[in-house]
């Protein structure tokens, strides 16, 4: 059966009643927040007090389809899940691609609330319409490849689609990620903790349905446009080739790969790690893509190492292999495969788990670590063995300190004291990704101000390093001037921080791909515009667009300031702000406080927040409609 | 310094037929006014016709001197080499 785009079901379940209801969105509320991410943000700040345990019933977790996901829109097949974070207890949104998001769509709904705790472990199935909470006690303390084999043979139907938690999320790491499709990862801030709060092992759809645009011809004609487009793209190529692994030879040789904790910024060997070293030494034995998308950006791997044990698993990223790789001292490939299947397995989010693990090998050999707090591990950079033991021991929580490494960097410092937090790369208390901020201002910025902390994954703003004339085209749109592709300068950088965060809103609401829109450029503001308006069937313009991408930034922004987050807490991890990068071409480059503070000033000013607190101000959220909306903040003219 | 070669340390990636995802260095002479661009056309020219690097556009190379990339230079690709500068050419990759 077809179902109109502009006809957005949200289904609510309540875990601690066992009880399904479904809710029709207001079509002016699609307009107004684009669906997906935008309409999300909104809920979240509706539905979770301030104050609420992100581990508590007073928590949601809301999974949020694009509102063209399901559709031939190229790269349009990403979800999204909001919620609180375990992590930095403020507002956590993570973007997620395989297939889930279009079979909930297919099943007749757009996005699937889910409310309180449940006594008992359970698991939801989605059926077409019809909706179960199954016991998923025989499913607690497996991993997640098991589970979805096993999710599988209950329903009778291989071809179905899965987002699991495994063992660390039940035990509430706190960095506990999501499994989808059961080779993507849904993985920063804990959301999978989250979903292990509320006993939920996993959610499972068949849908059978589809969808009708409200211009089908003109969308579909655009839609194959913009595929065309996306073909022809440099970074989609590129993306096929090596996926995102692509990139860490010229981190490396450009002095901007983050090693050894962040103390340095190449490996050597570093090529070892990268996406063309998987293909040429034979270990890539296939591609895929996430739904609707050509790129297929994804990998299959395969190893058939004697030390390591064999390995044939999805990935690895670029953001994984610089984290359980050379930020741990390690360029044996198969070690670090080894380490991403069984973070995926285990269900573990890999930039945080490889962040824990170099921290605490620094820490260990600056002597605040001793033998016996590391249980007899041997912890010094570069042991792949240690690193795969301590991966196991953090997802069950076993020792000393596995159990303290679960609570995440910030916490385990806080226990181990001394100088340890100054090595400690988090802000916000979320792990930060591993790119050198010192030397690129605007992700500096975007990584200090992002709510969720620092990492790329909510503003990645590639295009200041102008590699590509489209990227240098974008530059110039925003700032007026190609010149201000140099991510050493430090003017313009809140245009540029802005434009991609409200293109990455956009795409989020839309379920594009932001690779495709801020990596590859295919998929852009106007285009966007343009089918979400074929598709709904109300008029959409490209500033309208973006606008709305705004709006959903502002209730981020307000949701945090709601849970006491003001200016002082847009930082960077103290290495990051102290410490020089050491050797390289970017050498003795730094962004300091008073830098910082300047970014923070043009950042603030340009969306309409006060400076002093950083609270966005009443006169803006009027502007943006959000003065209804953003309630319980500060009231500032 | 006796002994230790001169010249442009030259590192290409993944540009030579079987060489995909391996750093391969050699020492290229240096001659006065030589520009990255001319170095370019220089490996090009010499290439196997079956690799890479014979057949790549120069928009999609990424090209570094000592480590920076070749558009952040003044003169970009016309910049000039100096004897013991290093320059690495690889194909450009994205995302992450
Ligand atoms: S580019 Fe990659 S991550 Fe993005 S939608 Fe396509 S396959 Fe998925």
């Amino acid at each position: 059966m077809l179902r109109d785009i502009a006809k957005q079901r949200l289904l609510h379940v309540d875990l601690s009643k066992g009880k399904t209801w479904v809710e029709d969105v207001p079509l002016e509320d699609l307009q107004k927040y684009l669906g997906g991410r935008g309409l999300a943000a909104k809920w979240l700040y509706e539905q979770v007090p301030a104050g609420a345990d992100p581990l508590g019933p007073e928590n949601v977790l809301i999974f949020s389809t694009g509102t063209l996901t399901g559709t031939s829109a190229p790269s349009s097949g990403r979800s999204s899940i909001t919620t609180k974070s375990p992590a930095t207890g403020l507002y956590l949104k993570v973007s997620v691609g395989g297939h889930l998001g279009a079979a909930i769509k297919y099943a007749g709904y757009d996005y699937v609330m889910i409310h309180g705790v449940s006594p008992k472990p359970v698991y939801l199935w989605i059926d077409d319409g019809k909706v179960e909470l199954r016991s998923a006690e025989h499913l607690w303390g497996k991993g997640t490849r098991e589970v979805d084999d096993l999710i599988k043979e209950e329903v009778g139907d291989p071809t179905i689609q899965t987002g699991i938690i495994g063992p660390a999320a039940e035990n509430k790491v706190k960095f506990a990620c999501f499994m989808v499709s059961r080779y993507n990862s849904a993985s920063r801030g804990g959301i999978g903790a989250v979903f292990g709060s509320k006993r939920l092992k996993a959610i499972a759809c068949r849908g059978t349905g589809g969808l009708r645009p409200a211009k089908g011809k003109e969308f579909f004609a655009l839609a194959r446009k913009v595929r065309g487009a996306l073909a022809a793209d440099a970074g989609s190529e590129s993306l096929y080739n090596w996926g995102t692994a692509g990139s860490i030879p010229g981190l490396n040789e450009m002095g901007m790969l983050a090693a050894y904790n962040f103390s340095r910024v190449t490996i050597e060997h570093g090529e070892r790690l990268s996406g063309q070293y998987l293909l040429s030494e034979g270990y890539l034995i296939g591609r895929e893509s996430c739904f609707a998308c050509s790129t297929a950006c994804h990998r299959f791997v395969r190893s058939e190492s004697r030390r390591w044990g064999g390995v044939f698993d999805s990935g690895p990223e670029l953001e994984t292999v610089m984290s359980l790789g050379a930020e741990c001292g390690i360029t044996d490939i198969e070690a670090v495969l080894k380490a991403n299947q069984l973070c995926n397995d285990l269900g573990m989010d890999t930039i945080s788990t490889g962040h824990v693990i170099s921290w605490a090998m620094e820490t260990y050999e600056k002597g605040l670590i001793s033998p016996e707090q590391a249980d007899g591990l041997d912890l010094r950079f570069g042991n792949a063995e240690a690193q795969l033991a301590l991966i196991q021991r953090i997802a069950r929580r076993e020792g000393l300190l596995g159990d303290l490494l679960a609570e995440g960097t910030l916490a385990a410092a806080q226990e181990i004291g001394g100088d340890s937090w100054k090595w400690a790369i988090q802000a916000k208390g979320l792990e930060q990704s591993a790119v050198d901020t010192r030397a690129a201002k605007s992700y500096a910025l975007a990584f200090a101000v992002n709510p969720r902390g620092p990492d790329h994954l909510m503003t990645e703003t590639y295009a200041e390093f102008g590699f590509t004339q489209e990227a240098r085209d974008v530059i110039r749109k925003v700032t007026g001037d190609e010149k201000y592709a140099d991510p050493r300068l430090t003017e313009k950088r809140a245009e540029i921080v802005l434009w991609h965060e409200q293109c990455y809103g956009a795409s989020e609401a839309l379920g594009f791909c932001v690779f495709t829109s801020t990596a590859a450029f295919a998929v852009n503001p106007e285009n966007m515009a343009q089918m979400f308006s074929l598709a709904v069937g109300v008029p959409m313009s490209e500033e309208e667009l973006m606008l709305a991408a705004r709006r959903m930034v502002t209730i981020e922004k307000c949701f945090n300031v709601r849970e006491g987050a003001r200016r002082k807490d847009d930082r960077l991890p103290w290495r990051m702000m102290n410490e020089p990068v050491p050797d390289g071409p970017n050498k003795g480059m730094i962004t300091d406080q008073a830098m910082l503070e300047n970014l923070l000033d043009q950042y603030y000013t340009a969306h309409g927040w006060d400076l002093e607190t950083s609270i966005p101000r009443q006169s803006t959220l009027k502007y943006l409609g959000l003065d209804a909306v953003c309630v319980g903040i500060p009231v500032i003219p | 310094m006796a002994g230790l070669p001169t010249g442009i340390r030259l590192r290409l990636f993944g540009l030579s037929q079987g060489h995909g995802g391996r750093i391969e260095e050699q020492v290229w002479p240096h001659t006065p006014d030589l520009t990255v661009g001319q170095l370019w056309a220089d490996l090009q020219r010499q290439a196997d016709p079956r690799a890479p690097l014979a057949s790549l556009q120069r928009d999609m190379v990424l090209a570094l001197v000592n480590g920076v990339p070749v558009q952040r230079l003044e003169r970009g690709w016309d910049a000039t080499l100096a004897e013991g500068d290093t320059v690495t050419f690889m194909v450009k990759a994205f995302g992450g």
